[in-house]
């Protein structure tokens, strides 16, 4: 059972890894937030994000072949692990049992 | 396909945590390809940009967090462990920040004046040249026109040769007529700098040629003042001393030289051909060449003095060997900031000490709060709490503790250096390079690192020797390990006191310097004395009776203002610094006739002026105003001509005069001895002066002295209130005259002790502290080192002990801390103050009586810090105290 809290940021890019699924690594993560959410992320930001979930045991990483189109440079997967998961999926239940009732003034869906 | 930007990239390489480097590095490619596809290479390169700098800070936080292996909810912890003990953290940071905080401001003082280089091209090529002549008593002799001439032919160990000086000059044209300082200088000046002009183009050689046109060079300030910046100037005429001369060329803003206040430069015109010595007058600076050394240059510009006689007809070679002249090859730079280095260097040692007093008061506040602690610590041990994760969380409130008083101890700093620069000796020199900037910044990182590293160390220290077994059980005071920890408490307090002492000593010291400085006797009295100058431009007043006649009208109408008890005029005002000095010789002396005979200053002076500053006539009479008129030949000398030339006999009657064996002037009659006068400075003991009226007999060759004069009025109302007559006197005199130099005699002789003053009042400031610092880190650790004993004292009481046995043994317990101290530091300060030596004035470095008093200053301070807490107690009650735990 995890016993690490998810924080806001955090979850987005958990989302953004799941999306990429194979193709999750830092340059794609970094644009697919930009291309979902319309805010382009800080890398920073996101760097620091990935690294506190690996260390909280989420996400795991490994590092892939280089390519000459990054001038040679080698690309970090990343991968949600199934604490990390069960602890999105506790975040969303969270959200979903609060803004039940409150489809009007969010204008979302759940 | 384009490259990211690469001066980005290029940093980012650099900046990046080793670990993350290349995959950050790569994905920041990417997307930036991607963008210059979507959005332009415009944005894409900003994209970049922004990125190279926003993503180091974040991953280095993450970084450093994890060097030590915390993550960032322990930091947190820690944090909110600080906020819990507010005392504690707020006493600790406070302490800190005045430590760090008073050897940030100090050190970019230092930093400013002494350790960044001249803004000069290659400035450690920069040399002064100047010579000295022991044997004449003169020393610090500049260069001559002459000298010059002869070291830029003959001389291979300069790329070039300069001279300059500092001179003031009428400005008219072009505005109001304003005096300022101009500087004198060779063209090769600007070559030997090697700083470009901004505008226009520096002295060509045909412009120091006597025969060559008048050329200026504006400085950027009176360019942008007088002629808005207009880069049209040059072409355009200024009038100086009434000599109309072309505009050639603007120095940059930054340029000073020789100093902030120079106004304009113009050339100095020498005729190569000529063999004239010229005179010490100007400064002399060179620049080494390739491979040449001080010591080379000077060897080989004294090998050529005894050559001087062949081209200077004055120095024979029996003249040289009396002088003893030799050249003095030197960093420029020591002109500069000489005489404020060993000061600063002094405070700066001085600030270091303070800080190592309050590390050790934070060590002992921490070793403290370790003892505090050490059940919970046991606790924790207990329950699996690694025992090296509790010493990193230690180490992780001495950083944080020590990051919060580094900040605050830089913002302390930021907003003192304001005051200090203000309170500063206007003489300062460099104060544009002073403030906090990246080294300061840099040496705060370091201090703080070195500060957080020692009292870490020492309360880590601590906590070892606490956190045993026995801890956990009850009635646990009394073992070894505090008592271990208590003489580490005890050695930190010596410590203290010992720096106390040294710092007290050393400001105790000053202090005297200052006393003695604010003793010595000027020779005048310049209570409600305003002085002020008045320069009589060449070109309006070309025969000096004209200016004679100006002066004698002008100082009529001075008198006749009401308030004005008396007014005079002298050539040069006294605490000015050396003036022109020449060989005076007596008539009829059986000196040597070879020889060259003491060198004795010259000035011009009406009556009012001994009157005015209360320099009184010892001897003979006043001359007077008609002496002047009638060119008679009168003159006054001081008590030094007495001394050095008559052999202390009657001067009376006798004849003067000054000038070269061969090229004499006509002989002056002596007719009064006056009082000697500081004309150099406080600390320089006076040397003779001759006094001429406004006007000599004729053929003396003092008639220069009587151009420009300073004006000494006493007044009986306060000196600005008759500021405004004087003005309208003078503009209805002559409009075109600008008053300059408006000072009382009283701030004149203030600024003389300004620099001692200053430097005392921050020894003092840090004596101050230091003592208060170590007297509640005394007060401190006796008080905490008696809580322990408690039991102990109530056993003692309840078998008898009087409140007066329990008050001895501790104060017995403190004075011995004290007495190690303070031996320990009577032995440093003896051993360190020599290094102040040049400082003080008329006090030993060693002097008995200030030690003395210092020591005993700190015995009743610990006493008293000692006495409270034996008190306290005394009065213990043994029932409590049995109780107690």
């Amino acid at each position: 059972m995890p016993r690490e809290t998810i924080g806001e940021f955090e979850k987005l890019v958990m989302m953004a890894v799941l999306h990429l699924g194979e193709g999750a690594y830092g340059a794609t993560i970094i644009q697919e937030l930009d291309r979902r959410t319309g805010r382009a992320a800080g890398a920073g930001a996101v760097y620091v994000a990935l690294k506190r979930m690996e260390n909280k045991g989420m996400v795991t990483s490994w590092l892939g072949e280089s390519s000459p189109h990054r001038g040679g440079r080698p690309k970090r997967y990343f991968h949600v692990r199934p604490d990390g998961l069960k602890a999105l999926k506790k975040a969303q239940a969270a959200w979903q049992a609060m803004s039940a009732g409150l489809e009007d003034v969010l204008g979302v869906q759940g | 396909m384009t490259q990211p930007p690469r001066l980005a990239e290029w940093v980012l390489a650099l900046v990046l945590p080793r670990r993350q480097r290349a995959e950050v590095l790569g994905d920041l490619a990417e997307n930036y390809y991607l963008r210059v596809r979507h959005f332009g290479l415009r944005a894409a390169r900003l994209w970049y940009v922004k990125q190279a700098v926003s993503v180091p800070p974040w991953l280095w936080m993450e970084e450093g967090v994890a060097v030590m292996g915390l993550s960032v909810q322990e930091v947190r912890q820690v944090v909110r462990g600080m906020v819990r003990k507010p005392a504690f953290a707020a006493v600790t940071v406070i302490t800190l920040a005045l430590g760090i905080g008073a050897n940030a401001a100090i050190f970019s003082v230092v930093d400013g004046v002494l350790l960044e280089p001249l803004p000069y091209a290659n400035p450690d090529a920069l040399v002064s040249i100047g010579h000295d002549a022991p044997g004449l008593d003169a020393l610090g002799l500049t260069s001559a026109t002459g000298l010059h001439v002869m070291y830029r032919e003959m001389s291979h160990s300069f790329e070039e040769v300069s001279l300059y000086d500092a001179i003031r000059a009428t400005l008219t044209g072009e505005g109001q007529a304003e005096r300022i300082l101009t500087s004198r200088v060779t063209p090769s000046l600007f070559t030997v700098l090697g700083v470009p002009t901004v505008v226009g183009r520096p002295f060509t050689e045909e412009e120091g040629h006597p025969e060559g046109p008048h050329a200026v060079v504006l400085s950027h300030g009176l360019w942008t003042e007088r002629f808005g910046a207009d880069p049209s100037v040059l072409g355009r005429t200024l009038v100086l001393n009434g000599v109309a001369r072309e505009i050639v060329g603007v120095m940059p803003r930054s340029f000073a030289f020789p100093d902030a206040e120079i106004r304009l430069w113009t050339p100095l015109k020498i005729d190569p051909a000529s063999m004239d010595f010229g005179g010490f007058n100007f400064g002399g600076l060179g620049r080494l060449a390739d491979g040449a050394t001080l010591a080379s240059a000077e060897r080989e510009l004294n090998a050529l003095i005894p050559t001087w006689g062949e081209r200077f007809e004055f120095f024979t070679p029996a003249l040289i060997e009396q002088a003893k002249l030799s050249v003095d090859v030197h960093p420029y730079v020591d002109d500069v900031v000489g005489n404020v280095r060993i000061a600063l260097w002094i405070i700066m040692a001085t600030v270091g000490l303070v800080l190592l007093i309050a590390c050790a008061n934070v060590a002992n506040l921490m070793l403290v709060r370790a003892e505090g602690r050490t059940k919970e610590i046991a606790i924790r041990s207990a329950i699996g709490a690694s025992r090296d994760r509790l010493l990193v969380r230690f180490m992780a409130e001495s950083v944080v503790l020590a990051t919060a008083g580094a900040l605050l101890g830089v913002l302390l700093a930021h907003v003192s250096l304001k005051a200090l620069i203000a309170l500063g000796p206007q003489s300062m020199p460099r104060v544009g390079q002073i403030g906090i900037d990246g080294s300061v910044l840099v040496f705060v990182g370091a201090i703080t690192v070195i500060a957080t590293l020692a009292f870490g160390a020492i309360s880590a220290l601590g906590y070892r020797s606490n956190g045993e077994a026995g801890v956990l059980r009850e009635g646990s005071r009394g073992s070894t390990g505090g008592r271990r920890s208590n003489r580490v408490r005890k050695l930190l307090v010596a410590a203290q006191v010992a720096f106390a002492l040294i710092l007290l000593v050393g400001s105790g010291l000053m202090l005297r310097s200052f006393d003695e400085l604010r003793r010595v006797d000027p020779g005048f009295s310049g209570d409600g004395v305003m002085t002020f100058r008045v320069a009589l431009p060449l070109a309006d007043y070309p025969e000096v009776e004209l200016a004679a006649a100006f002066h004698r009208g002008l100082l009529e109408r001075l008198e006749a203002i009401p308030g004005v008890v008396a007014a005079g005029a002298i050539s040069r005002l006294p605490l000015n610094g050396t003036g022109a000095m020449d060989p005076l010789f007596v008539e009829g002396s059986t000196r040597d006739p070879e020889g060259i005979p003491p060198l004795i200053e010259t000035r011009a002076a009406t009556p009012g002026y001994f009157e005015a500053m209360g320099i009184p006539l010892r001897q003979g009479r006043m001359t007077t105003m008609e002496d002047g008129e009638a060119r008679s030949g009168a003159v006054l000398v001081s008590e030094g001509v007495v001394d050095q030339l008559f052999d202390g006999r009657n001067p009376l009657g006798r004849q003067v005069a000054f000038g070269i064996p061969g090229d004499m002037d006509p002989w002056s009659d002596v007719v009064g001895v006056v009082g000697d006068v500081h004309n150099a400075s406080l600390t320089v003991e006076p040397m003779g002066a001759v006094y001429f009226p406004l006007l000599q007999r004729e053929g003396v060759s003092k008639g220069w002295l009587t151009m420009s004069m300073s004006y000494a009025l006493k007044t009986a109302v306060p000196p600005s209130s008759v500021l405004p007559s004087v003005r309208s006197l003078i503009s209805e005199m002559d409009p075109n005259l600008p008053l300059s130099s408006v000072r009382t005699m009283e701030d004149i002789a203030r600024a003389g002790r300004a620099q001692t003053g200053f430097t005392m009042l921050l020894l003092g400031i840090a004596a101050g502290v230091g003592l208060l610092m170590g007297s509640v880190g005394l007060y401190g650790v006796i008080s905490y080192v008696t809580a322990q004993r408690t039991r102990e004292i109530g056993v003692r009481m309840a078998l008898g002990a009087e409140q007066a046995d329990v008050r001895g043994m501790i104060l017995r317990q403190g004075m011995a801390v004290t007495v190690v101290g303070l031996v320990v530091g009577l032995v440093g300060a003896f051993g360190l103050s020599r290094f102040m030596a040049s400082m003080l004035f008329q006090v030993d470095a060693t002097d008995p009586a200030t030690y003395i008093v210092v020591a005993v200053v700190l015995l009743a301070v610990s006493t008293l810090a000692t006495w409270i807490p034996a008190r306290r107690a005394a009065r213990t009650n043994p029932v409590d105290a049995l109780r107690w735990e």
